[in-house]
């Protein structure tokens, strides 16, 4: 019998297509791959470079070729690839140096690059496998594990060569990796180390453990085969989503608070996480694949850093609205909290963009009302008695233009400047002030009564109100250090001006007809009362005396007064003195405190006795404030 | 005002993405690369198109020959592997009719002086 080493060189020889493995060595001048024996490798087909990049732990990767001084040789798989489908692996190693990447097909672009660096002087010892991450087609195999499934056909030594010869289907046509099955050296940890699998009729299978090295480069070659390999992503399509998920829970923080961010943040990781499998097992898309041309499965999204850059997008954006524009905020409140209500303040500081604090020019709604009798209360009250009656009196206007969601412009003394649609929005403004105003009328007869009930003697007071709609400027009127948010135009004087016109005719809500006109008439109970051109402005205004809601009840008198003025204003409107003059009569007799009827009464007996000219354009020209 | 928050929004954005890759880049130090790898491992382990328990059986070419402890049992000696029992193997794999056989036997050089008989 031939010796071993002849006996395995003829065999060799006679089968011509067995390739052969070489570890690589490193030295001095860099890695070099150590062949086998000559006498081997001239009756070899290939020899191929049987080194893995080195792993801590987990074996992932396996390579595609390998440095071997200024050469480039193939990896074991790549060698057996090459024979198996009839390629001329030296002229794809050739290319692949010039061309600077490995063609193989299906490989993904970023994968499979060969360095230039190796091939210049002092690229001394640099390490030189051209790696790539194995798609592991399964678990490990080992013929002798029963009940595990492994992945490939594997036979044990004892018993191939009987197999082969009885059943050679088994080989015909196939590629055999022969290797140990049973060495401690040669075996190594992959993703499926521990993984415990579902077996259909065990109840507690092993975890699988060890991969020998063998079946490692048939993994790396049944991706070749499959040209299906791993497909990173790359550093550009990995920014690209990075900023994607990053914006969109940045984004829905700065958009909708820290809150909803953190619903959106947590809804981005799971998505990135279905979609890390999406991507893998191709079974589901949600564009992603497609839409960065990748292919259509085994894409590896990195689940962890898309995440961390979800949650550290989260975290610096909630960071910054609470410090940053928590600042504004507090300026915001400091700014605005004593002439708007807290809810207000609170939706200005959530959207201060909205807000142009350098002065606008606007549609304003104004309210300015003022105490009747209060100067006559105060020389006969205790200073400190008439202030907190004063106190109390103004906190409780206020609170009622703040629950109307009007902005509180200033106090004069006893009197209330206010207006609404500014620093917000408020689209019916007209309507919110005339309610106001009837509010505060409501509220002023029960203050009266709770201070009656204090003191028997206490005077009545009376609030009267004038309120106009006109477009204003509006903005922080003041010093740096001093300012208030104010309204100035004639719209504003002319809504000062309204309020103590009520004395003239003994009313105590007068609204202009712009107001009106802003307004839904069909809310309030009103009654016109003249047209008046107030001091220092020609243009005549029709004024209006707002009474109440719709809804709200008036005196049966006063109801019966307003019928009769009403007929009465109409009989004057035609120049009918007598027969106004009778209405506002009647209106008088069925309720004596009817100012206004009284004052059309005077007025028409006036005109009996001395009519007004022909060309009487009905205007009542004030001369007083 | 909109303006300053959407250029806040910007570098946030930007920031996060830096911080993300940076952390990934870090390393053994931070272990984002190694938990990112610990996913993949989940994505191979789970999913069907991965985990192929039985492909040989469904039309993989590889066909995998171990010198397992029941091979192993029958040589004399095994370092180096007895190449005559290697010799045999390859023989009955390749008169069976097999396309390309690998050895994964690392053979360094000669043991039986040349012309030597056994």
């Amino acid at each position: 019998m031939k010796a071993g080493d002849e006996a395995l060189h003829d065999a060799l020889r006679r089968a011509g297509n067995v390739i052969l493995v070489a570890p690589v060595e490193a030295t001095d001048s860099g890695p070099v791959l150590r062949p086998p024996d000559p006498y081997f490798t001239d009756v070899a087909a290939d020899v191929g470079a049987a080194d893995l990049p080195s792993a801590f732990e987990t074996y992932r990767q396996g390579a595609l070729a390998v440095r071997s001084g200024l050469r480039l040789e193939p990896s074991f798989a790549l060698a057996l690839f090459a024979h198996a489908r009839g390629l001329d692996v030296d002229s794809l190693l050739e290319q692949a140096r010039r061309w600077q990447r490995v063609p193989l097909p299906g490989l993904p672009p970023e994968i499979g690059r060969v360095p230039s660096s190796w091939w210049e002087q002092g690229a001394g010892r640099a390490s030189g496998i051209v790696p790539f991450t194995i798609r592991y087609a399964g678990p490990p195999t080992d013929p002798l594990a029963g009940g595990l499934p492994g992945t490939f056909q594997a036979f044990s030594g004892s018993t191939a060569a009987i197999t082969a010869m009885l059943s050679p289907e088994f080989f015909r046509d196939r590629i055999v990796l022969m290797g140990t099955g049973f060495h401690d050296s040669d075996k190594f940890r992959t993703p499926f180390y521990g993984y415990v699998p579902r077996v259909e009729g065990v109840s507690n299978p092993e975890p699988y453990t060890w991969m020998y090295g063998v079946e490692i480069h048939a993994n790396a070659l049944q991706n070749m085969l499959d040209g299906e390999y791993v497909r990173p992503l790359g550093p550009g399509r990995e920014l690209l989503l990075l900023l994607l998920a990053a914006l969109v829970t940045a984004g829905v923080v700065f958009w909708r608070g820290a809150t909803w961010g953190a619903t959106a943040t947590v809804l981005m990781v799971l998505f990135i996480l279905a979609e890390g499998f999406w991507t893998w097992s191709g079974q589901v898309f949600l564009g992603v694949g497609p839409t960065l041309s990748l292919g259509s499965r085994f894409v590896w999204l990195p689940i962890v850093t898309l995440s961390l850059a979800a949650v550290i997008a989260y975290v610096g954006s909630v960071a910054y609205v609470s410090v940053v524009e928590g600042r504004e905020k507090r300026f915001i409140k400091s700014a605005f909290g004593k002439y708007v209500s807290p809810e207000v303040v609170a939706e200005i500081a959530e959207h201060p963009e909205a807000l142009q604090l350098g002065g606008q020019k606007r549609p304003l709604s104004l309210l300015f009302s003022d105490l009747a009798g209060f100067t006559t209360l105060s020389e006969k009250m205790d200073p400190q008695e008439l202030l907190s009656r004063l106190n109390e009196y103004l906190s409780e206007m206020t609170q009622i233009v703040m629950d109307e969601g009007g902005t509180l412009d200033k106090y004069i003394g006893d009197a209330i400047m206010a207006f609404w649609n500014a620093p917000k929005d408020v689209e019916d403004h007209a309507d919110r002030a005339l309610r106001t105003a009837i509010l505060m009328q409501r509220r002023m007869g029960e203050l009266n009564e709770h201070w009656r009930r204090a003191d028997p003697n206490s005077t009545d007071l009376v609030v009267r109100i004038g309120i106009n709609t006109g477009t204003v400027v509006v903005g922080n009127v003041g010093g740096e250090d001093r300012f208030d948010y104010s309204a100035i135009g004639d719209a504003v004087n002319l809504a000062a001006r309204l309020e103590p016109a009520n004395k003239t005719y003994d009313t105590l809500v007068m609204a202009s007809e712009y107001t009106l006109a802003a307004a839904d008439w069909t809310r309030y109970r009103v009654r016109e009362l003249d047209l008046i051109a107030v001091k220092g402005k020609e243009q005549p205004v029709t004024v209006y005396e707002v009474l109440e809601l719709a809804d709200g009840v008036l005196d049966p008198r006063r109801e019966e007064a307003v019928r009769l003025y009403d007929s009465g204003l109409d009989a004057y409107k035609h120049r009918d003195w007598e027969l106004a003059a009778q209405y506002f009569r009647a209106a008088t007799e069925a309720d004596p405190s009817d100012g206004p009827s009284r004052v059309y009464l005077a007025r028409c007996l006036e005109y009996m006795a001395d009519p007004p000219p022909a060309d009487w354009d009905f205007v009542v020209r004030r001369t007083t404030k | 005002m909109v303006r300053t928050r959407l250029l806040a929004l910007a570098f946030i954005v930007v920031a996060s993405a830096g911080v993300a890759v940076l952390l990934r880049a870090g390393g053994g130090l931070t272990g984002v690369d190694q938990l990112e790898r610990r996913t993949l491992d989940w994505r191979q382990t789970t999913t069907m198109e991965s985990f192929q328990p039985g492909r040989g059986q469904r039309g993989s070419e590889i066909v995998l020959l171990l010198f397992d402890s029941l091979t192993v049992a029958d040589w004399p000696y095994l370092s180096p592997f007895p190449r005559a029992a290697l010799a045999e193997l390859v023989d009955a794999v390749a008169a069976a009719g097999a396309r390309t056989i690998g050895l994964d036997v690392y053979l360094d050089r000669r043991y039986d002086p040349p012309g030597s008989r056994r």
